[in-house]
């Protein structure tokens, strides 16, 4: 049995001891905004926040999240409002095939929750484990900025 | 496959007796090779739940650090302040991505046994004893004598490693390695250095490289060469030169066995370098 918090609804879930948190927030959770990209922790694309730090969540158990808050893409959004960073990505054009896109905001929104105004290079730094092929970081990077710059 | 997840350490132990059992911590290296079907245990104690192993403390001069602390922390101000252990803290900061520090154990990072371990790179020059617990009793095995083969060390397959001791002294250390690019990187090679040093002379200097033997290294000879010396550019040049010698590391797809000499030589003058610049 799991218990833990996902998306801030109490969760209790009889599941397969060796089954990958990747696997339970898809499949059983049905939250398919956590992509599966390398599977071996290189890419950044099954990102999610554990107790608010971000993890890739293909190389870690289920039952590791025992007791744990987890935060998917799809907990981002609130009353059905696009988050601040939600939104400047797509002002920047920072979403292109959007693959990364979930793992991305994941990543930035963690940095920004413990660092409000960062600087580019921690920007940077902040997503140096989430790939994009698409739009060259550029764009992605001018989005984190701009809300960072914002409050 | 079964995994469990037991509430404490002795139960963990315990059940670390029977066969084919192995132990999870942050799971980067393990999931990985589970994934590859290099490994196939028939159990798997997950042991994130012990809140003791994640505990940093000093006492009687010793910083032990829990085997469960992650690369995250240890790129954090616990480390920070201790000039001595600089090394460490660099070598956190350095290490895979924000994700893989946040998971990354030190603890995982000692027992896979990789000679291109950041974090064991940077502990074997710090000194540094690990604390292996079984049921039968605990032990303490200086990191020098941690490492036996490729991915191979001292522990038996019914112990844990519980916590890292490092003795805090005076004097400083640092970290360095080459990758090919700053995220994500294997080493293709990596030098730390802790060296203490009185009256502008190297009163105790201890290097380890990574990548360049199939575990991490002490330089010995270098350190001999080193004790007692004036940092001067003459010396420099002569340990950069004595510790090529001092090595044997392979060809690999990362870089050449010619390349990674020049680089250890570069590494080692480049915190020589910094060193006489901060100490004279
Ligand atoms: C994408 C990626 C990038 C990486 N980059 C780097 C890098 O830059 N530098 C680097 O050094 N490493 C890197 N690694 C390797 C890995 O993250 C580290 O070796 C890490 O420290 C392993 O710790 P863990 O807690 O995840 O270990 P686990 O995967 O949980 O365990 C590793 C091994 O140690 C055993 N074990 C773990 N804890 C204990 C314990 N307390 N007692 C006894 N046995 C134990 C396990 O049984 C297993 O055999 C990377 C890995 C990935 C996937
Ligand atoms: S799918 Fe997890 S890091 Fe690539
Ligand atoms: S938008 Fe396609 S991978 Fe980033």
């Amino acid at each position: 049995m799991l218990s833990c918090k996902i998306n801030g609804e109490e969760i209790h879930s009889e599941i397969p001891s060796d089954m990958r948190l990747i696997d339970f927030l898809r499949e059983e959770m049905n939250l398919t905004g956590v992509k599966e990209g390398c599977s071996e922790g290189e890419c950044g694309a099954c990102t999610v926040l554990f107790n608010g730090d971000p993890v890739n969540s293909c190389i870690m158990l289920a039952i590791q999240a025992e007791g744990a808050e987890i935060t998917t893409i799809e907990g981002i959004a609130k009353d059905g409002k696009l988050s601040d960073l939600q939104q400047a990505f797509i002002d920047h054009g920072a979403v292109q095939c959007g693959f990364c896109t979930p793992g991305m905001i994941l990543a930035a929104q963690a940095l920004l929750d413990k660092n409000p105004h960062p600087a580019e290079a921690e920007i940077r730094h902040a997503i140096s484990g989430n790939l994009c092929r698409c739009t060259g970081y550029q764009a992605i990077v001018d989005a984190i900025l701009a809300v960072s710059q914002r409050k | 496959m079964d995994v469990i997840r037991p509430g404490s350490l002795q139960d963990c132990l315990r059940i670390l007796k029977t066969e084919h059992t192995i132990p999870i911590a942050g799971g980067t290296d393990l999931m990985v090779n589970l994934a590859l079907n290099k490994i196939s245990p028939d159990r798997i104690i997950d042991i994130t739940g012990l809140q003791e192993l994640k505990e940093i403390s000093l006492s009687d001069n010793f910083l032990k650090i829990g085997a469960l602390v992650t690369f995250s922390r240890l790129a954090g101000k616990e480390i920070a302040q201790y000039p001595c252990c600089n090394a460490l803290r660099e070598a956190a900061e350095k290490m895979g991505s924000p994700q893989i520090r946040n998971r990354a154990t030190i603890g995982g990072n000692l027992v896979t046994g990789s000679s291109a371990g950041d974090g064991s790179v940077a502990i074997l020059a710090l000194d540094a004893q690990v604390e292996l617990t079984g049921l039968d009793g605990i032990r303490k095995v200086p990191l020098s004598l941690f490492y036996s083969g490729y991915h191979q060390t001292a522990i038996h397959s019914d112990e844990l490693l519980t916590a890292v001791y490092i003795p805090i002294r005076p004097g400083t250390s640092s970290f360095q390695k080459v990758g090919k690019r700053n995220a994500l990187a294997i080493a293709v090679a990596s030098l730390a250095i802790y060296s203490y040093i009185r009256d502008s002379h190297f009163e105790q200097i201890y290097i380890a490289i990574g990548s360049v033997a199939p575990t991490p290294i002490r330089a010995v000879k270098t350190d001999l060469f080193l004790q007692g010396q004036k940092i001067t550019s003459g010396v420099i040049k002569e340990a950069a030169r004595i510790i090529q010698d001092e090595i044997a590391p392979i060809t690999d797809i990362r870089g050449t066995a010619d390349y990674r000499r020049k680089l250890i030589a570069n590494l080692l003058a480049d915190q020589l370098q910094q060193l006489s610049e901060s100490k004279n």
